[in-house]
């Protein structure tokens, strides 16, 4: 159950987070993660990379928590999430995700939500 | 040279599916300390996550396991279908491996103290271009179940693969 007055266009606040070096070494130790792309900076050198990339895995990981937090913790809310990864993100780099509510439809006595994605934004480097 | 990346995705492409067969379903059991240190990795401090009995408390079985954790929880399988057999696909098939997208759908909160097991289906390998070259696109269709067959997420894993 979502309390909060929800309307079209309205914007979801925007969150920020910075892929630090050190959170995303451990991330990359919790995940079990061998993909030299994510690993290996000769490697992705050599594939025209500037530096490796952050796991899109970890990517994602922020976009449900940020939505689960803005409907206020309801984690059965969440019925689902598309997501492409459309440039690469570096380590250092800030992602900021933005959204709107793009549609509210009543469906089995629900309203569902539809939240145009996650822009990501690469800080300057 | 393209004849040769055609034969090379149609030598993939039967690699995996032989992959995917020989692991069949793929059963775990989440690993605790591992979904409190991956909360405490992306800041997330929801109770739900963390704690039995505000889990309990709000009608779960135990603590939940974040939707956020979904696609890290999926990727050791895709890690595994890539790498079983040894690193052979990687040093004479593939010289590039990307994670470029993710569709997932929700059924059901995933709780901890519960085996699962993921049903992988993988689509036909559909040849694109882009920015760095051509590559080959591959869905892993990536099911989580229990033990009675209840279905709690399908992450549609989209990978791209340069040959």
């Amino acid at each position: 159950m979502i309390t909060k007055k929800l309307e079209i266009g309205q914007e979801i606040p925007s969150f920020k987070v910075k892929m630090e070096k050190k959170t995303y070494k451990q991330y990359n130790k919790l995940a079990k993660e061998i993909n030299p792309m994510h690993l290996s900076k000769l490697y992705v050198h050599r594939l025209g990379y500037d530096d490796i990339l952050i796991a899109g895995n970890f990517l994602f990981s922020f976009i449900p928590k940020w939505i689960i937090n803005w409907i206020e913790g309801n984690i059965n809310a969440l019925s689902s999430i598309t997501i492409k990864f459309e440039n690469p993100v570096y380590i250092d780099d800030e992602i900021v995700l933005k959204g709107n509510i793009l549609e509210i439809r009543d469906e089995e006595k629900k309203k569902i939500l539809k939240n145009y994605g996650a822009h990501r934004q690469r800080s300057m480097r | 040279m393209a004849e040769n990346n055609i034969s090379k995705a149609e030598e993939l492409n039967r690699q995996l599916k032989k992959n995917v067969e020989e692991i069949g379903f793929y059963e775990f059991t989440p690993d605790d300390k591992e979904i409190t240190k991956f909360c405490d990795l992306i800041g997330d401090d929801n109770p739900f996550y963390l704690d039995n009995i505000k889990a309990n408390k709000a009608g779960f079985e135990g603590k939940v396991i974040p939707p956020s954790y979904m696609t890290s929880l999926t990727n050791p399988l895709v890690q595994l279908i890539l790498t079983k057999g040894g690193p052979h696909l990687f040093s004479k098939l593939v010289k590039a491996f990307i994670h470029v997208g993710s569709e997932i759908e929700f059924f059901k909160p995933m709780t901890m103290n519960k085996k699962y097991k993921i049903k992988t289906e993988l689509s036909e390998p559909i040849k694109k271009s882009g920015k760095k070259g051509v590559y080959y696109n591959i869905i892993f269709k990536l099911s989580v179940l229990d033990e009675n067959n209840i279905i709690y997420a399908v992450d549609n894993h989209d990978c791209f693969f340069k040959l």
